[in-house]
């Protein structure tokens, strides 16, 4: 931590002050909050041992109808819930899909990413066909991604994810469930009432998220040929880096963190001149390789 | 009409696995307060019938009742609110979750307001059930599996007592355990029978099981043969009546002298481990079973860890005199000069449980399989395994069976069968006889004789004193990460003689 603030000072002075400025924190932490939600959702996901690689496709198709009910009377509440309601309902069909089909986790996912990716596309053509757009919100309506709303509800998500995750016995159940159905159920753990919770409590953070990245964008276009996936590599990379972490910081918590220190870098690189996009994402790459690496060396031998 | 005296009592109950039945019409009456063994070779049908009265398995046919009224749990957690708790045979932990949490967990709504859990209560209740039965101290907020066998042993023992309860199941409890704690163990009981507890033990030490049972249930192929007080039995009895036949008494070794011969085949020199061993130097002479013993703690399993380049951080050399002298300073370096290692966690650390007999027994072999091409041939491979369980006497249904269908004696003997068919020097052995029965036991010791008069050299690591003593040539006490004393067979070779080094 120390050595990261002392690069971060030493930057700052290379470029006269304008990396720790405060208009650029506040793009920073803004920035970080997006993935954030989403990556607390994953957190979730993967606490029970299953991959869903719909997400970002989702995060499509919820961002659209938090913009479709933005743009009617119900206004900022329509907004919310529009992201909400369809991240969970989404998120909860697919982990019906898990566990009644019995199909790999990752597998249904793909599936059901390309399923929601041609509704989108399907949508998207329809709107077109109209000589329409797809749902867009107005400058006026794009304030919960804006200081100081995107603040209250990154602290709401905050206070939520790490209560869920580690003070409710859902929230231990989950995690339960990342050591086998079997064991799980020896347990007393209801295991197929838990998984799909699972959903419900991903499908919240992800709808969030498609909320805040509809507020932020005010559009988000449709994806086609699995191109969603790209939508959970940044989260993915926070996740990550707070899992190598969470000997030392609670993983909620060490989600927000390592998504400010990977936007961070994104930060600095574009300073150095740096161009976005590929390049950016190789760096990303390498951190998330050498925190790894560095999380096999911390990797605590059995105590007794 | 139930027994007044009988606080549970089945009848006819059946379990069936495909077409096999592992309980065949069992009845079987356990009365208030008693402390009853059950006692059957591997896959005669024990844990499964415990596995029922605890929940976890539900059953097919027949009745239970609990003090006189019908019993018929769901689930573990269901078992625990009628008070019958169980620590199963192979560990029963959340790895992921803390040790304090493992205590609760599925009954976490006790410690619940508005929907909010109270972690410190937790903690706290969970250290005070560790004090009221004075089990081994853990440490509560750690990760299980950070923890060693013995502590998460311990987890799953408070968290059966958490449910205060009136039978409580201990499935091959002390087979886990090291002698310090096995004391432990024993005065517990003591405390639960004064307390008018009853309670339900499998071990496969039988001589343990006459000492603490006042009772014995014995059961073969899925059946109860017969129930008999404890003073009414002894150990061959019991040995015979599980597996039908007289069983010969002794299955350690019969000469009492070390024999091994002069050459060194392995030097262990000033290792350490930090936090686990102190300069441990030894050296293991070809066709010689070395044996290491010590209390929990003492550091005996990470000597077979260091020894064969498991430990990270290990300093000081381990040298294998094989063509010219080996630094072995990585697990490849020991597989690729003959060493090989039988770990004491065996379905956690040496075999793929979710994949066939085949794949497990081949896995050692396959550089020797390969022939000179990349390809491996299907037919050498399942000669192989077919040889192997012949040779090793393996009850499976074929090759192509998986590893968690077989018992613990079976799944044993792939463990131990595959790196035996391989012309090794060095064979670490790290309780291997952990969790099987009489009869496996005296198949492994006799499997031993055979390799060490072949000329292979063992190291044999036990938390069973009789076992290194009825096995080793020499061995070593240990205590605290260090060597405390070493005995040689023949010279003042006795349990009384190690405990007094060991404590």
């Amino acid at each position: 931590m120390i050595v990261i603030l002392i690069v971060c000072v030493a930057f700052n002075g290379a470029f006269d002050g304008k990396f720790l400025s405060g208009n650029n924190i506040n793009i920073l932490i803004s920035h970080a909050i997006l993935p954030t939600f989403t990556a607390w959702g994953m957190c979730f996901v993967f606490a029970c041992d299953y991959t869903d690689m719909s997400i970002g496709s989702i995060i499509i198709l919820a961002a659209n109808a938090a913009g479709i009910l933005g743009s009617t009377a119900l206004g900022y509440p329509g907004v919310i819930l529009g992201g909400i309601v369809t991240g969970m309902v989404l998120m909860t069909l697919n982990f019906l899909i898990f566990v009644y089909t019995k199909i790999p986790s990752w597998i249904a996912g793909i599936g059901m990413a390309m399923v929601y990716e041609a509704i989108a596309f399907f949508y998207s053509s329809r709107q077109l066909a109209k000589g329409s757009t797809i749902a867009q919100l107005e400058s006026e309506m794009r304030k919960l991604a804006k200081p100081p709303y995107i603040y209250i509800i990154f602290v709401i998500g905050l206070i939520l994810a790490y209560t869920i995750y580690n003070r409710t016995e859902i929230g231990l159940n989950i995690r339960a469930l990342g050591n086998g159905i079997r064991l799980s159920e020896s347990m007393g753990i209801k295991t197929a009432r838990t998984i799909i919770c699972v959903g419900i409590i991903c499908g919240f953070f992800v709808g969030c998220s498609a909320f805040l990245n509809e507020s932020y964008s005010a559009r988000i276009n449709a994806k086609t040929g699995l191109t969603s996936l790209s939508m959970i590599f940044q989260p993915m990379a926070a996740y990550m880096l707070a899992q190598v972490l969470q000997t030392r910081i609670n993983i909620i918590i060490g989600i927000p963190l390592c998504s400010l220190f990977v936007y961070g870098i994104f930060n600095m690189l574009t300073f150095l001149g740096i161009p976005s996009g590929t390049l950016q994402e190789a760096v990303l790459g390498v951190i998330v390789i050498v925190f790894g690496i560095l999380a096999q060396r911390k990797e605590t031998r059995v105590v007794k | 009409m139930a027994e007044k005296d009988n606080i549970l009592e089945i009848r006819g109950l059946c379990k069936y696995f495909g077409s096999t039945a592992a309980n065949d019409h069992i009845d079987f009456d356990l009365k208030r307060g008693e402390v009853r063994g059950l006692a059957g070779e591997n896959g005669s049908g024990k844990s499964t019938l415990l596995q029922q009265i605890a929940g976890i398995y539900l059953k097919d046919e027949g009745v239970m009742t609990l003090n006189g009224e019908p019993y018929d749990p769901k689930n573990p957690i269901d078992a625990i609110q009628k008070k019958v708790g169980i620590v199963v045979q192979e560990l029963g932990v959340l790895n992921n979750l803390p040790a304090g949490v493992n205590v609760f967990s599925g009954r976490m709504k006790q410690f619940t307001k508005f929907g909010v859990i109270d972690m410190k209560q937790v903690y706290r209740e969970a250290e005070a059930l560790f004090d009221k039965y004075g089990l081994m101290k853990v440490p509560l907020h750690q990760m299980c599996r950070q923890m060693s066998i013995e502590s998460r042993k311990m987890v799953e023992l408070a968290r059966a007592l958490s449910g205060d309860p009136d039978i409580l199941i201990l499935d091959e409890v002390t087979q886990s355990l090291s002698q310090n704690n096995r004391d432990m163990l024993y005065h517990l009981i003591d405390l639960l029978k004064k307390e008018g507890k009853t309670l339900i033990i499998i071990t496969h030490d039988l001589e343990e099981m006459l000492e603490i049972c006042d009772s014995i249930s014995v059961l073969r192929d899925g059946q109860l043969i017969t129930t008999k007080d404890s003073s009414m039995l002894d150990t061959d009895e019991v040995k015979r009546l599980m597996v039908g036949r007289e069983v010969s008494n002794e299955y350690y070794r019969s000469d009492m002298q070390a024999n091994y011969g002069e050459e060194i085949v392995l030097h262990v020199e000033d290792v350490c481990v930090p936090g686990e061993l102190e300069h441990v130097s030894f050296q293991l002479h070809k066709g010689e079973i070395l044996g290491f013993c010590g209390l929990s703690d003492s550091g005996i399993h990470e000597v077979g860890k260091a020894v064969f380049a498991i430990s990270s951080h290990r300093k000081g050399n381990v040298v294998l005199q094989a063509e010219g002298r080996i630094q072995i300073n990585s697990i490849h370096a020991a597989t690729s000069n003959g060493m090989a290692y039988v770990p004491k966690d065996r379905d956690g650390e040496a075999l793929m449980m979710q994949d066939s007999i085949l794949s497990n027994f081949v896995l050692p072999s396959l550089n020797e399989l390969q022939g000179k091409g990349i390809f491996l041939s299907p037919k050498k491979l399942r000669e192989l395994t077919d040889q192997g369980i012949k040779d090793y006497n393996v009850k499976c249904r074929g090759a192509n069976q998986k590893m968690n269908g077989l018992s613990g004696g079976n799944k044993q003997k792939v463990n131990l069968g595959r790196w035996l068919v391989k012309d090794l020097n060095v064979l670490v052995l790290d309780c291997p006889t952990r969790g099987v029965d009489v009869g496996v036991k005296a198949y492994i010791y006799h499997m031993m004789e055979e390799a060490k008069k072949k000329g292979l050299s063992m190291l044999l690591i036990s938390d069973e004193l009789p076992e290194v003593l009825g096995m080793s040539d020499r061995l070593i006490v240990m205590k605290n990460g260090r060597i405390q004393g070493e005995f040689t067979r023949g010279e003042n070779f006795t349990q009384e003689a190690l405990i007094e080094v060991m404590v």
